[in-house]
C-alpha cells in the first residue's frame, strides 16, 4: 500500500478533463446573432401569457405573439396586427374582429383562426387557469365565433383599459390552441405564437434564443437571431458590454456620463413605467398624524436623493403618473425642503425631539442608497431611522404585514393609467396598499374612471386622484425612474417605454 | 474494511437527511413566501393560495418532509413551480460548472503547490524558501472572493484579457476554458500556498526520519531519497488535504461563482434563496450537502486507506 | 536547569525565562511577532478610530461621491460621498465585534453540547453527533447565506448567531473527545464515588483539559470568521447598511470597480492585513502549544 501517493493525482486529473469534455457536448454557438441583456436581468420563469412573472417575458411576448392590434414602434398608437379589421360597437360592449387569412403559427401548428382568439382570451377568466392577469379581461363575457376568421368579443360593460392595454399587450396575445393542448405544462417553457420571432432555444439561467420566423404573415424583422442573457448585476452587464459580449443592455445610471462620452456607444434613455416613493404606514403613529407626514415631506430632499441614488439622471416626479401617460398631472406642486417648518410641525404634533422609526427597503443596491440618504436627512429633525433591508419580498413586510414606520418602494405599471391607481384602494390594505391608506372617495372615482371611454374625462378624474394623494400626503414622490440602455453601432433598437420591441429592431451598417 | 465503508456511507446518508430536516424546519420559520415575491401586484390572495397548494405548502411540515425524501429516493428533486421544470434538470445543468471549477482549482493548486513546497524543503532556508514562505502566507490569507475581485479588477477590467461573466458557450471548449481561468486562479491561490507549506513541512519531517537516514547511509542519491521515499510519505496528508479542499471548494466556490456570474450550483442556490424558490433551493442544497459529505468521506477514506491508525477511530 | 541559572546574570535570567515561557516562544518566532504586531495594530485602530480621522463614517455627501484619494479624503470617497479611510478604520471594529462574539457563541454552545454528548448516555451522544455532523454537512458559506437570506436579510445579531452556529460542531467534537477521555479516567470514577457533583467534574476536570486545543482552534478560526462576515456583507446579507464593514466596502467597490477601484483595493488590503495577522498568530500558537495539530 506504499504505492498510491503521487500517481493518485492522475485520477482526479483524468476525471477533470473528462468532466470538462462532458460539459462541452452541446450545440455550437451562433455568431451572427445579436446578444442582449434580459429586461432587469431577470431570467424567464413562465412563458404562458396567463402566468407571466415579469421581466423579459414581456419583451419576448411582444416578439413572438400576434395580437388583434399592436403598438407601433416606440409609441402607444395602435396598428392592426393579426386582425384585418376591428369594429367597436356604439356602446363599447362588443368588439367585432375579422382576422387576416393565412397567418401561420410557429413550428407547423397550423393557421391562426377565431378559435385560437377565443381560446386565448377566455382562458384568462378560466378559474382552473387562475391567471394573474384576469383583471385585464374583467368585463369579458365571452368570445363568439361567427366564422373561421371572424368573431365578436362580448363585454358586460365598457372597460377602457381593455382597448388600450389588454388587447395590444401581453394579455391579448393569441396563442395556438392546438399547441397548448399538445404541450400542456411544457408550453410555459416552449411557447408557440404567430409573431415575427419564434422560441428557438432556452437554457435555464443562461440564455434564451429567438429566431426570425420566416413564415410570418407580416413584414419580416431585420435581425435574424436574438440571444437574450439574464445578467442580474448592472455592473456585470456593463463589463460584458464593454468587452463585446453584449450588443445592447440596460446599464446603471451613474455610467451614463462615461457612455455618452464614448463615440462608439449610443445611449437611449428609455422611459420607465415605474413610480418610486418614500412612504409611510399611515395606520400607526406617528404617521397617522398628517402633520408628521407633512414634516417628513419638508425634510426629505428629493433632489439630493435623486443625485445620490439616481445619479441626477432620473427626472423628478411630483405625482404618480409619468409624463406621456393619460392623466399626467403637469402642474403638480413641487415640495421643497424646509427644516424649520418641519421642526415646528413636529413640535405641534407632539414630537419636538423627534422619534425613532424603522425605514425599510428591498435588498437591491439602489434601495440601499436611497434609505441611507433619507436616514441622514431625517436625522436633521431628530428622527432616528433604523434601516431594515428586507430579503425576499418587501411586499410581505410592508404590505401583508403591519409594521409601523417608513419605507422606500417602487411599483411597475402598464401603459393604462387605471392600473397605476389600482393598488391604493381600501380593499388593497393588507395587500399592495403599502401606505395603508383608505379613502372612500378615491375608490369611487377610480372605479368610475375605468368605465369612461372619453379620454379627456378620464384624464381629469386621474388628476383628481393624484390631487387627493397630494392633499392626504400619502407619500413623498421621488421619480418615475429612467432606464439607460446602451447599444453598439451595429444595431438600432426600438423601445416602447421600457420594453424592447425586438420586432422593429434594425441592423445598422 | 468493507464494514467501515458501509458504516461511513450510512453515516453520510443520515447526515444528509439530518441537514435536510434542519433546512425544512428553517424554511417553515421564515416569513414571506415565493408566490407574492414573484407574482407581483397582480397576485390576489386566491392566486397565492392556489400556488401554495400546488407547491404543497399547505400541508404540515412532516408530510412535506416525507414527500421530499420519498421523491428523493425516486430521483425526483421536485419541480420548479413557476416553469414546471424538474429541479434535477436545473441542478444537474449547473453542477458541471461547479465541479469543474472546484476540481481544476484544487488540481492546479496541487500541481503548483507540491513542486513549490518540495523545492523549498530541499533548499531550506535559502532565499527562495523564505520568499516562498512569505508568498504562501499571503496567498493563504487572501480570501478567494477577494482574490476573485482583484483578478476581475486587474485582468478583466483594466487589461481586458479575460471575459467577465458566465461559464462560456456550451460546446465551445476554448470559450469555456477562457471563462474558467480567472475563477480557478482566484480559488487556487489560497490552496497553492497551503499545499506548498504543508508539503514543505511534512517533507522536512520525513527527511529527518530514521528510514531516510538509512537510505542515505546506504548511499542512495539525494534525489532518489527525496523523490522515491520522502515525498511519497509526505504526500499522504497532502492528498487528504486535496480531498478536503475539493469538498471545501464545492461550497466555497459560491462567492466566486457569484462574482464571475458562473452558472454553477452555488449560483443556483443563491438565486433560489433570494427569490424564495424553495423547490430549487431544497433540491440544490440536497445535492450540495451530499457532494460535500461525499468529498469529506472520500478524504477520510483515503486517510484511512493509507494510515491504519485513523481507521480505528 | 539549575546549572544554567547559576551562570546567568539577573537580566540574562529574566530574558531566558521569558524566552522559554510560552509567550516568549510565541513572540520569538517571526510569524508570531508579526502576527501579534498586526493584531495589536488592528485593536488599536478599532479602539482609537475616532481619534485617527476627522470624519464620521456615516456622513453622506452625495455631491462628492466616488472622489479619488486626495488630501481631505486619504482614500477617496464611496458611492455616497463618505470618507473611505474612515470607513476602513471603523471596519476594524466591525470585524472584531462580529467575529469575537460569534466564536464566543460557538464556544459556549459547544461546551454545553459537547459535554452532554460525551458524558450523557450513548443514544443522546449519538443523536448529538448526528446534529453536529448535520450542521457541518452544509458548506459554511452556503449555510450562512441561506439562513441570512431566509430570515429576512442583513441583521447584526442574527449574523453573529449564524456564524457562531457554523462553528459549534467543530468545537463540540473537540470537547466531546476530551469529555470521553476524562470519563474513562479512574480518577473520575473515584471522584464520582465520593459524591462530587457533575458540574464540578465538568469544570475542574473536563474543561481545563479541553480549553487548550479549543482555544487554539478558536484562535485559528478568527480569520475564518472575519472572512465569512466579509463575504456575507459583500453579498448584502451581513451587516445592515450603513455599517462600515470591510465586506460592505467591497460590495460598493465591486459595483463601481470600473470607475473607482480604490474601494476594492483598500477594502481588500484591510481584510488581508487582518486575516494575515490572526492567521500568523494562530498558527504560531498552534505550533508552540500543540504541534500534533499540524497534520490536520
Amino acid at each position: 500500500m506504499r504505492k498510491p501517493g503521487i500517481w493518485r493525482l492522475w485520477l482526479p486529473l483524468v476525471a477533470a478533463i473528462s468532466l470538462v469534455l462532458i460539459v462541452g457536448i452541446t450545440a455550437w454557438g451562433n455568431d451572427d446573432a445579436i446578444r442582449v441583456r434580459s429586461r432587469l436581468g431577470n431570467h424567464i420563469d413562465n412563458m404562458d401569457p396567463a402566468h407571466y412573472v415579469g421581466g423579459e417575458e414581456y419583451n419576448i411576448d411582444l416578439a413572438i405573439h400576434a395580437k388583434l392590434y399592436r403598438y407601433k414602434p416606440g409609441s402607444q398608437e395602435l396598428v392592426l396586427d393579426a386582425a384585418e379589421s376591428v369594429e367597436i360597437s356604439e356602446d363599447s360592449t362588443k368588439i367585432s374582429f375579422v382576422l387576416k387569412q393565412g397567418i401561420q403559427f410557429h413550428e407547423g401548428y397550423g393557421e391562426l383562426t377565431a378559435e385560437d382568439v377565443k381560446f386565448s382570451f377566455e382562458r384568462h377568466l378560466d378559474p382552473r387557469e387562475s391567471s394573474e392577469y384576469k383583471d385585464d379581461w374583467q368585463t369579458l363575457c365571452r368570445v363568439d365565433i361567427t366564422g373561421k376568421y371572424t368573431g365578436d368579443i362580448i363585454l358586460t360593460q365598457p372597460y377602457a383599459p381593455l382597448f388600450v392595454s389588454t388587447i395590444p399587450y401581453t394579455s391579448g396575445s393569441i396563442i395556438s390552441k392546438a399547441a397548448f393542448e399538445d404541450l400542456g405544462d411544457k408550453f410555459a417553457t416552449h411557447p408557440i405564437g404567430a409573431g415575427p420571432y419564434r422560441w428557438a432555444e432556452w437554457i435555464p439561467e443562461e440564455k434564451i434564443v429567438l429566431e426570425r420566423f420566416d413564415d410570418y404573415f407580416g413584414e419580416l424583422p431585420d435581425i435574424k437571431t436574438i440571444v437574450i442573457l439574464p445578467i442580474k448585476d448592472d455592473k456585470a452587464a456593463e463589463l460584458a458590454f464593454d468587452s463585446g459580449e453584449l450588443d445592447e443592455t440596460l446599464v446603471s445610471l451613474e455610467e451614463i456620463g462615461r457612455y455618452r462620452d464614448d463615440p462608439n456607444v449610443n445611449v437611449a434613455l428609455v422611459n420607465n413605467l415605474r413610480y418610486h416613493w418614500v412612504g409611510f404606514n399611515m395606520q400607526h403613529p406617528p404617521f397617522d398624524d398628517i402633520r408628521v407626514r407633512e414634516a417628513v415631506r419638508y425634510v426629505v430632499d428629493v433632489d439630493e436623493v435623486l443625485q445620490g441614488a439616481f445619479d441626477g439622471v432620473a427626472p423628478r416626479a411630483n405625482a404618480m403618473l409619468a409624463p406621456g401617460i393619460l392623466g399626467y398631472w403637469e402642474n403638480a406642486p413641487q415640495h421643497q425642503p424646509d427644516i424649520d417648518e418641519a421642526k415646528s410641525l413636529l413640535a405641534a404634533a407632539g414630537y419636538p425631539d423627534g422619534f425613532e422609526i424603522e425605514l425599510s427597503a428591498a435588498s437591491d443596491p439602489r434601495s440601499s442608497l436611497v434609505v441611507q440618504i433619507v436616514q441622514q436627512q431625517l436625522a436633521q429633525v431628530g428622527i432616528k431611522a433604523t434601516i431594515k433591508i428586507v430579503e425576499g419580498s418587501l411586499y410581505n413586510y410592508v404590505g401583508k404585514e403591519d409594521h409601523p414606520g417608513m419605507h422606500y418602494y417602487s411599483y411597475s405599471a402598464i401603459p393604462d393609467p387605471g392600473y397605476w391607481f389600482e393598488w391604493f384602494t381600501c380593499d388593497q390594505v393588507g395587500k399592495w396598499n403599502v401606505w395603508k391608506w383608505c379613502n372612500a372617495e378615491y375608490d369611487q372615482i377610480k372605479d368610475k374612471a375605468g368605465l369612461i371611454m372619453d379620454r379627456e374625462e378620464r384624464a381629469q378624474l386621474y388628476i383628481k386622484l393624484q390631487q387627493m394623494m397630494d392633499e392626504d400626503i400619502t407619500c413623498v414622490w421621488l421619480t418615475n425612474g429612467a432606464s439607460p440602455h446602451v447599444y453598439r453601432d451595429n444595431i438600432k433598437p426600438v423601445y416602447l417605454t421600457m420594453f424592447s420591441q425586438y420586432h422593429y429592431w434594425e441592423e445598422a451598417e | 474494511m468493507f464494514t467501515f465503508l458501509i458504516r461511513r456511507l450510512g453515516i453520510t446518508v443520515i447526515t444528509v437527511m439530518g441537514s435536510m430536516i434542519i433546512l425544512f424546519t428553517l424554511i417553515q420559520l421564515i416569513p414571506g413566501d415565493m408566490a407574492t415575491t414573484l407574482l407581483g401586484p397582480r397576485a390576489t390572495p386566491e392566486l397565492v393560495e392556489s400556488l401554495r397548494i400546488r407547491m404543497g405548502l399547505d400541508k404540515p411540515v412532516i408530510v412535506q418532509l416525507g414527500h421530499f425524501f420519498y421523491n428523493l429516493l425516486r430521483g425526483d428533486l421536485g419541480t420548479d413551480v413557476l416553469n414546471h421544470l424538474p429541479v434535477s434538470m436545473l441542478v444537474f445543468h449547473a453542477l458541471p460548472y461547479t465541479v469543474v471549477l472546484a476540481l481544476s482549482s484544487i488540481i492546479i493548486a496541487g500541481l503548483l503547490g507540491v513542486p513549490l513546497g518540495t523545492y523549498a524543503a530541499s533548499h531550506r532556508n535559502s532565499l527562495l524558501d523564505k520568499i516562498t514562505g512569505i508568498v504562501s502566507i499571503s496567498m493563504i490569507t487572501t480570501p478567494p472572493f477577494l482574490a476573485g475581485l482583484f483578478a476581475l479588477l486587474i485582468f478583466s477590467v483594466q487589461l481586458n484579457w479575460f471575459p467577465t461573466i458566465g461559464g462560456g458557450e456550451a460546446g465551445d471548449f476554448l470559450d469555456q476554458l477562457a471563462h474558467l481561468i480567472l475563477p480557478v486562479a482566484s480559488l487556487a491561490l489560497g490552496w497553492v500556498g497551503y499545499i506548498a507549506r504543508l508539503t514543505r513541512s511534512t517533507l522536512l519531517e520525513e527527511l529527518n526520519a530514521d528510514y531516510i537516514r538509512t537510505a542515505r547511509a546506504k548511499g542512495l542519491s539525494e534525489r532518489v531519497v527525496l523523490y522515491k521515499h520522502a515525498l511519497r510519505e509526505a504526500l499522504i496528508p497532502v492528498i487528504a488535504v486535496v480531498g478536503i479542499g475539493f469538498g471545501n471548494l464545492l461550497g466555497g466556490a459560491v462567492l466566486t461563482e457569484i462574482i464571475f456570474h458562473r452558472p454553477g450550483l452555488g449560483y443556483l442556490i443563491f438565486n433560489a434563496v433570494k427569490s424564495r424558490n424553495f423547490p430549487v433551493l431544497q433540491g440544490g442544497l440536497v445535492i450540495a450537502v451530499f457532494l460535500y459529505s461525499l468529498a469529506n468521506l472520500l478524504a477520510d477514506l483515503s486517510h484511512g486507506f493509507t494510515d491504519p491508525r485513523i481507521r480505528l477511530e | 536547569m539549575p546549572r544554567l541559572e547559576l551562570t546567568l546574570s539577573g537580566r540574562q535570567l529574566i530574558w531566558h525565562r521569558f524566552r522559554t515561557s510560552s509567550l516568549g516562544k510565541v513572540l520569538g518566532q517571526f510569524s508570531g511577532a508579526l502576527g501579534t504586531i498586526l493584531i495589536l495594530a488592528i485593536i488599536f485602530v478599532a479602539i482609537f478610530a475616532p481619534c485617527l480621522t476627522p470624519h464620521d463614517p456615516d456622513v453622506i455627501d452625495v455631491f462628492n461621491k466616488l472622489a479619488p484619494p486626495s488630501k481631505t479624503h486619504l482614500m477617496g470617497t464611496d458611492e455616497l460621498g463618505r470618507d473611505l479611510f474612515t470607513r476602513i478604520l471603523y471596519g476594524s471594529r466591525i470585524a472584531l465585534i462580529v467575529s469575537l462574539p460569534a466564536i464566543g457563541i460557538g464556544v459556549i454552545i459547544s461546551m454545553l453540547l459537547g459535554v452532554i454528548a460525551g458524558y450523557g448516555s450513548t443514544w443522546v451522544g449519538s443523536l448529538l453527533l448526528i446534529l453536529f455532523d448535520s450542521v457541518r454537512a452544509f458548506p459554511t458559506i452556503i449555510f450562512a447565506i441561506t439562513i441570512m437570506a431566509l430570515t429576512g436579510g442583513a441583521n447584526l445579531p442574527i449574523l453573529i448567531a449564524v456564524i457562531g452556529i457554523t462553528r459549534f460542531p467543530g468545537y463540540s467534537r473537540l470537547i466531546r473527545v476530551q469529555t470521553l477521555k476524562v470519563r474513562e479516567n479512574d480518577y473520575i470514577s473515584a471522584a464520582k464515588g465520593t459524591g462530587c457533583s457533575y458540574m464540578r467534574i465538568v469544570f475542574r476536570h473536563i474543561l481545563p483539559n479541553a480549553i487548550g486545543p479549543l482555544f487554539i482552534q478558536a484562535a485559528m478560526d478568527i480569520p475564518v470568521v472575519i472572512t465569512i462576515e466579509a463575504g456575507l456583507s459583500f453579498l448584502g446579507l451581513g451587516v445592515p447598511p450603513p455599517t462600515p464593514s470591510w465586506g460592505a466596502v467591497l460590495r460598493s467597490g465591486y459595483a463601481y470597480v470600473r470607475t473607482s477601484p480604490w474601494m476594492v483595493v483598500f477594502g481588500g488590503l484591510a481584510l488581508i492585513v487582518a486575516t494575515l495577522g490572526f492567521t500568523l498568530l494562530g498558527e504560531t500558537l498552534r505550533d508552540v502549544f500543540d504541534p500534533k495539530l499540524r497534520r490536520a
